[in-house]
Formats: C-alpha cells, sequence, structure tokens
C-alpha cells in the first residue's frame, strides 16, 4: 500500500474513533427542566425495547431490584441523528442485551433518566453521553 | 497517478466515514473541496465564489466547539471567560454573555432570573418550536446554507428551521400583521461580508436556554464572513431597548461539514419529556 494511502487510512480510521468516543451532543434542550443533575443514579439490567425517534432515541430496560421485582426503566438518549454522526445505529442494542446504563433522575418519576453512559457487561461502551443536559460536554 | 491516489484516498476516507455497515446514510461526496498536497481536504483553503462574485456561503456548517455553555448542563451566568484575542466576545448555547457583561435593562434581568430559576421550562425548544437566532446558531446539529443570488435560505436540521434573507435589494417591512418566530431578513454584501438586518420578532424569543429575552422591538444585525473554506465567523449585534440599555456584540464560530447531509429531524414525533415538566409541580 503506498504511503499516501496508509496514511489517509489512518487519518480515517483515527477520525472515526475519536467521533465514537467523544461526548454526546443533545437536541430539544430541556434537562434542566425534566431532570435533576443532583441525582445521578445507575442501573443494571435487559433492554426490552429501543425507540429510535426524536427528539430523543429512548432506552427501556427491565432491571431487577433487591426483592427479586421487575422494574422498568425509560432512558431518555440523545436525538438519533447525533447518534447516528456518531457511528451508532438502531440495531447496535437488541431487545435481550444486557446493559449497565448510568444517567440523571427524573424530577418527577424515580424510573425515568437522562442517560449519560451505557456499556454491555463486558464494559464495551455504547451510545456514549456527555454529563446533564443541553449540548455534550464540549470544551 | 496522483489524482488515481488522491480518488482512492477519499474512496478509504468515504468509507471509514461512514460507519459500521449496518448504518443508513450512504455518504455522498462534496463537490469541489479543495485538496492539499496530501490529498486531504484544505479547510484553510480558499473562500469559493459565486458566479456574481461574492464568497459563496453554501455549504452545511457545524458549531465549534467551545460554545455550548457549562457542562454539568446547569443553568446559569457563571464567571466571564475572556474572548478569544483578536475576537469578540463569544456566544454560547447557554448563555450569550458567557464572555461578556450583558447590558440588561431591569426587566430583561428579572426575566431572565425568572426563567432559569423555572429550569428554563418555557424554552421553546422543550416544546419543539422554532428556537430563534442565536439557539440555531449555537445548536450542535448542523445547518444548511444555500445562496442564490436574490434569496439566502439557511436550514437548520433542528426543529425544522428555515431562514430566508432575502438579498434582492428589498427593504425591511414596516407593516407585517405577524410577528415572526425567524423574523424577517434582508441582506446586502459590504465586501466579503454579508450584513443582515432582521426585524419584526415576536415578543417571546429566547437569545439563549437561560432565557435572555428578545422582544418585538428587537433587531438583529449579522456580519456572515467565512474567512477560509472551512470557516464562517458570524458576528450578532442585538438591539433591543426594552430588553437591553445599548447594543452589544457577540461572535458564533462555525465549521465546514464535508460529505454529509441534514437528517430529517421531526421533533414532535415522539415528544414526552414535556409530560414529566408539569408532574414535577404535583
Amino acid at each position: 500500500m503506498s504511503f499516501t494511502i496508509f496514511r489517509v487510512v489512518l487519518t480515517s480510521v483515527a477520525l472515526v474513533t475519536a467521533s465514537l468516543v467523544s461526548a454526546q451532543s443533545f437536541a430539544h434542550h430541556s434537562f434542566a427542566a425534566e431532570f435533576d443533575i443532583n441525582q445521578p443514579f445507575e442501573v443494571t439490567g435487559s433492554v426490552t425495547l429501543i425507540k429510535w425517534t426524536n427528539p430523543h432515541a429512548r432506552l427501556y430496560i427491565d432491571v431487577e431490584d433487591e426483592n427479586g421485582e421487575i422494574v422498568s426503566y425509560d432512558f431518555e438518549l440523545t436525538s438519533p441523528n447525533i447518534l447516528m454522526r456518531r457511528g451508532w445505529s438502531r440495531n447496535d442494542l437488541q431487545p435481550g442485551d444486557r446493559v449497565r446504563v448510568s444517567g440523571h433522575r427524573a424530577r418527577s418519576r424515580a424510573t425515568v433518566g437522562r442517560a449519560t453512559g451505557i456499556s454491555r457487561e463486558n464494559g464495551e461502551v455504547v451510545f456514549v453521553g456527555g454529563p446533564g443536559g443541553g449540548a455534550g460536554s464540549d470544551n | 497517478m496522483q489524482t488515481t491516489l488522491h480518488a482512492a484516498g477519499l474512496i478509504v476516507f468515504l468509507s471509514a466515514m461512514s460507519g459500521p455497515l449496518s448504518a443508513q446514510w450512504p455518504a455522498f461526496p462534496t463537490p469541489g473541496v479543495p485538496l492539499t498536497s496530501d490529498g486531504e481536504p484544505d479547510l484553510e483553503g480558499p473562500v469559493p465564489r459565486t458566479a456574481d462574485g461574492k464568497p459563496d456561503l453554501s455549504g452545511i456548517w457545524e458549531r465549534v466547539n467551545g460554545q455550548r455553555g457549562p457542562v454539568e448542563g446547569q443553568l446559569g451566568r457563571g464567571p466571564k471567560v475572556s474572548p478569544p484575542p483578536g475576537s469578540p466576545p463569544v456566544a454560547h448555547f447557554f448563555d450569550i454573555g458567557a464572555q461578556t457583561d450583558v447590558p440588561y435593562t431591569p426587566w430583561a434581568d428579572e426575566i431572565t432570573e425568572q426563567r432559569m430559576a423555572d429550569n428554563a421550562r418555557g424554552n421553546p425548544d422543550a416544546y419543539c418550536l422554532p428556537i430563534g437566532h442565536m439557539l440555531y446558531h449555537l445548536h450542535p446539529q448542523p445547518r444548511k446554507i444555500i445562496q442564490t443570488p436574490d434569496v439566502i435560505v439557511i436550514l437548520y436540521e433542528s426543529n425544522s428551521g428555515v431562514r430566508q434573507i432575502f438579498t434582492d435589494g428589498r427593504s425591511l417591512p414596516d407593516n407585517d400583521a405577524l410577528p415572526w418566530w425567524f423574523g424577517y431578513s434582508i441582506g446586502r454584501w459590504e465586501g466579503d461580508t454579508l450584513i443582515v438586518e432582521t426585524s419584526g420578532f415576536r415578543d417571546d424569543v429566547w437569545l439563549d436556554y437561560n432565557g435572555s429575552p428578545l422582544t418585538s422591538s428587537g433587531k438583529i444585525i449579522e456580519r456572515f464572513h467565512r474567512t477560509k473554506y472551512g470557516t464562517l465567523e458570524i458576528d450578532i449585534t442585538i438591539e433591543d431597548p426594552m430588553a437591553y440599555t445599548e447594543p452589544f456584540t457577540v461572535r458564533v464560530n462555525q465549521r465546514i461539514m464535508l460529505n454529509t447531509n441534514l437528517y430529517e429531524f421531526v421533533c414532535l414525533e415522539n415528544e414526552v419529556s414535556s409530560r414529566y415538566f408539569y408532574e414535577s409541580e404535583e
């Protein structure tokens, strides 16, 4: 492979990698009205549904609580438009996948949150997010 | 041979940028991109011109980093940051006055404080409504400028924003029956800078996520300057005697996005957040 093509490939790989790990931006800004930055929380459960819709993709998971009861959680993600620009697709998570989700709790509902980080049980990051609402943690 | 290498490099670059095979958006190369000697896009390259010799602002533009606001997503007016050398104060999505003391009237100061105390619940963005010049300029989703001799159209991916800037020599109307979400804009060229005047706003425009207001007595002057192939600087002067004791100017920086297009964004297709705003009061 010529040196020029090699350099372009290397640059392309670096760009794709950078876009996947950089923080999420948000569309439809309503974080402060809906979520509490002072209530971070984390749950682990099984995906039941992904809604790949605007203004926010939504991730629904079933979590087993300490009593063995199943509780359904509804997590708000960023716009699918922004997820797709980061390299994610609607097929990256499937019903039944086990995930750990961290985020901030809604002010009015304990089982609703704005997700800031989603990872599989093996630690692989999915739909990486930035803290809080608004447009992600760019500097 | 050089052309073949460039083409091969571009194909590899595009293949990589289009993401996993299951990604839905086909990459389509932006035409006419200047290249460096290494075959990479030259974002420092010359500004393209239209047939009538004007700088061509056409393209897909994204917000440059550093114009969002607090990382924690909190509202509020934080400590002022100095503007970059040689730049007017840079506006942030959360706070138009991130780098300057905004000359609020007492009324406007109180309105902004109320809106922040209410967690910006009245922000039009939360209801998928048009979000006004500043929030559109600073939104994380891209916008597409389409320049023709008589009108420049800006399509905003977020909240179906559409602005028309009439460059056919007309004046601002003084008899509009309807206050506009987007205002009424006219533009003219001064050298390589497009000067845009907009008036006819509604009374409830938000200039930032904190809630800095703009009213129907407001006027916005924008200066669009494409300084290099990949760089667009927009200087925005806000005038509104109801809300600000004197005009003030801020800057927005944007960067070209290549080999892409706007996605569809129908904000209302599954807007469920607003139902939670009011539940918290019960």
